[in-house]
């Protein structure tokens, strides 16, 4: 039970010139018994952040506090933490058994039998008694993990820090896992700090997310804010799935005007299998996207001259264009495209179609230019070729500022729960 | 061939009705047991004519691969031992033929009461152990420092590998020198550092003619100089074998063990040193095997007669037969060491085919 800070934590390996900062002044307040999940792609210095509280690696600069205490230079042993490894990291040589004693043994001085009940009442919890005199290497992934995880919780630290532990499972295994590991953190109430780079699990297991990116600490949040009020572009692009289309345009008049070139036969099914040659050879014309904004994004973009429009997949709206129709494209007509303002309407073609079962992944180029990604229902038939008609509802979008990437619009919701802290 | 695999998941899947005890897990096994029953076509015997069934026989069929080379080792190997063990029995002595009409034990019976035989018997085993095990302390020690990241470590691990690559013949006579009593290294320097000590601490009550010594002249000395020259010969492939352990345990094992709050030695003491009992097994059963063979170094260095306080078996085979050319009484010592390796290896192969690994 213990509070963590990161205080202005950085991590630079080597020295001078060829120094390579791998974590940058990343400051997160963890509250007692919180499931804080660090997510981030690749190389973005989560596992690093995580090591640096495990006292693996050293801290270049700033502080790390338990319970207000300064653990900079402690040695892992003194911390009073338990680390679970992506590869689980047992002793191969010891059983079950001795691989959760172990970590009593070395740590503290408790007498033999007391050591053996909580080993005994720990493989309890976790479902692992007939497994204590196993070894490691009689052991399915998921038995591995486990024990990996009760040699963490036998030792009742004050934290627990988890560097991608659901990673080497199989999919169906995994989000078992992650249920029962939710569960078992609140179960322990113990401060936990959780490191992944499966977005899945970010939003899935975390009480607050800590997106990072190139050593820089993005956006701290519960997910569903995260999700919903991006802090940047980065996070837009990074949590969901799919990601979030951007379309990077200019600010103009209180209209977000993208122009972006395609071919003047239009885009169609046409061009899939062309070599590059061909597509070289194809005669390029410049259109125009115009996105009209409402009078308080208006506002919000008045101080950026560039700026990228950003919508998520889901809120996407596309309508299938029939024969009749056909002349009167931006008519805002039939039900699937709802409320979209007839302005926020565009024609468009399917190129794409990703059937997932509950939904389909449909990608679709538009006529002014721009490639969208929208899911929509499972059931709907959408063959790729068909011309549709676009929504981009004004509620759904998000506006990034051009040159920083910060966001400067949000998308309107109802719901005001989304600012209270989810327990 | 595709005929075959046809046949053989028909057959399995025959097997696989009758008794499947988890399947799923034992999906490799259950193929190899389709495949090895294909060999046999057991079920189908009675139906196949012979001449088919030997087209078919896995046996028949790799013996161009391995019958050759086998035939070989059968004959040059198995054969001379098996000759040899025919030769200690018939008291062959001098020039001339073995009399094969009269065998006896005879020669195994000299053995035990032969003075000369239990002073090269005792030294052989003493050579064995604490030359085997002060080279595997020695090279694990090496190994774990050269493991820790250290600048230079390609450069250390040669270092220490290099007499590893030095013929024997070399190395003996180099040691000769470093044992030299009057002007080799190492009596110099324990002159020298008396000498210093003399001079700093007015320190006269040891003379340096009470450290140096005559290593490989005085009886109390000569087995341990020898064992120290030959460790120093092989610890670096201790180091080797050892650092090959090390590398296979991961980095995440010495990271956990520090975060479960083990000291240093602890670690390894705990957590490193027993998982590198395979490789401990297989530079032992080397480090034995050499020992019991360690002719060329003390031939050497001696010649045929060590002396009794450095005699060991494998010079007095040699000594017996072809300087004293008492070839039965030669090869019955021939036998006692064969008899040893094979206790040395006998046991690390069948430990070896229990686990699955031969």
């Amino acid at each position: 039970m213990a509070r963590l800070e990161l205080d202005s934590v950085t991590k630079r390996f080597g020295e001078g010139d060829g120094s390579v900062l791998a974590v940058d002044d990343v400051n997160v307040d963890i509250a007692d018994g919180e499931f804080l999940v660090l997510v981030g792609p690749s190389g973005c210095g989560k596992s690093t952040t995580l090591r640096m509280v495990a006292g693996l690696e050293s801290i270049t600069d700033g502080e790390i506090r338990l319970d207000d205490q300064r653990i900079n230079d402690q040695a892992p042993a003194e911390r009073d933490i338990a680390m679970v490894f992506q590869s689980y990291a047992l002793y191969p040589h010891m059983t079950v058994r001795e691989n959760m004693r172990f970590g009593l043994e070395e740590s503290t001085d408790l007498p033999a039998d007391e050591r053996n009940a909580r080993v005994e009442e720990t493989a309890g919890m976790l479902d692992i008694t007939e497994l204590l005199d196993r070894k490691p290497g009689a052991l399915s992934g998921g038995q591995r993990q486990r024990v990996a995880l009760g040699r963490a919780i036998v030792r009742e630290p004050k934290a627990f820090l988890m560097d991608e532990p659901l990673s080497n499972l199989d999919a169906k295994l995994r989000s078992q896992m992650r249920t029962e590991l939710q569960q078992l953190q609140e179960d322990l109430d113990t401060t936990t700090v959780y490191v992944t780079h499966d977005q899945t699990e970010a939003m899935t297991m975390g009480d607050r997310i800590a997106i990072l990116d190139a050593g820089e600490l993005q956006q701290v949040a519960t997910p569903l804010e995260a999700y919903h009020r991006p802090a940047n572009r980065f996070v837009g692009s990074f949590i969901g799935e799919p990601s979030m289309n951007f379309v990077d345009c200019g600010v103009d008049d209180g209209a977000l005007l993208g122009e972006f070139e395609v071919p003047v036969d239009g885009p169609d099914e046409s061009r899939i299998g062309l070599t590059a040659d061909d597509e070289d050879d194809r005669q390029l014309e410049t259109v125009e996207f115009r996105y009209p904004l409402g009078a308080d994004v208006r506002d919000a973009v008045a101080g950026s001259a560039e700026a990228a429009l950003g919508i998520r997949p889901e809120d996407v709206l596309i309508e299938p264009v029939t024969a009749d129709d056909e002349s009167d494209a931006a008519a805002a007509g039939a039900s699937p495209l709802g409320d979209a303002a007839a302005d926020h309407v565009f024609g468009g073609i399917v190129t794409v179609v990703e059937p997932m079962g509950d939904e389909n992944v449909v990608h679709v180029t538009l006529d002014d230019g721009p490639e969208l990604v929208a899911t929509v229902n499972g059931l709907r038939r959408i063959d790729s070729g068909t011309r549709v008609r676009v929504g981009l509802p004004a509620d759904a979008i998000h506006v990034f500022d051009g040159d920083t990437g910060e966001a400067v619009h949000s998308r309107s919701l109802d719901d005001a729960e989304l600012d209270e802290r989810r327990v | 061939m595709f005929d075959r695999i046809r046949r053989s998941l028909a057959h399995r899947r025959r097997t696989d009705d009758g008794a499947s005890d988890g399947p799923d897990e034992r999906g490799e096994d259950g193929q190899s047991d389709g495949l090895r029953a294909d060999g046999g076509t057991v079920t189908e015997s009675d139906s196949v004519p012979l001449a088919t069934r030997l087209r078919r026989s896995q046996f028949l069929e790799s013996l161009p691969f391995w019958g050759p080379p086998g035939l070989l080792v059968l004959l040059f190997v198995y054969g001379a031992i098996g000759w040899n063990f025919v030769i200690s029995l018939t008291g062959w002595e001098g020039l001339g033929q073995p009399d094969y009409t009269e065998l006896s034990a005879e020669a195994y019976t000299t053995l035990l009461t032969d003075a000369s035989f239990i002073a090269a018997f005792r030294n052989t085993i003493v050579l064995l152990l604490v030359f085997t095990v002060l080279s595997l302390i020695v090279g694990l020690v090496l190994a774990i420092l050269v493991d820790r990241k250290i600048r230079f470590e390609n450069t250390f691990r040669t270092i220490y590998l290099l007499p590893m690559s030095l013929s024997f013949v070399v190395t003996a006579i180099f040691w000769s020198w470093m044992y030299n009593p009057r002007i080799g290294l190492i009596n110099e320097s324990i002159r020298g550092v008396v000498g210093v000590l003399d001079g700093v601490v007015f320190w006269t009550t040891v003379e340096a003619g009470f450290l140096t010594q005559a290593w490989l002249d005085d009886p109390r000395f000569k087995l341990a100089a020898i064992i120290f020259a030959l460790m120093w010969q092989f610890s670096g492939y201790c180091m080797v074998v050892y650092l090959a352990g090390l590398r296979a345990i991961p980095t995440s094992q010495y990271e956990a063990a520090r975060i479960d709050g083990a000291s240093a030695v602890r670690l390894y003491r705990r957590v490193i040193i027993p998982q590198l009992r395979a490789s401990t097994m297989s530079a032992a059963v080397v480090l034995m095997v050499f020992a019991l063979k360690a002719f060329d170094f003390l031939f050497v260095l001696f010649g045929v007669n060590p002396g009794s306080s450095a005699d060991i078996l494998a010079v007095m085979m040699y000594r017996v037969a072809f300087d004293r050319l008492q070839w039965a009484y030669g090869s019955a010592v021939a036998m006692v060491l064969f008899a040893m390796a094979l206790s040395v290896i006998g046991p690390y192969l069948y430990l070896q085919y229990r686990r699955g690994e031969l």
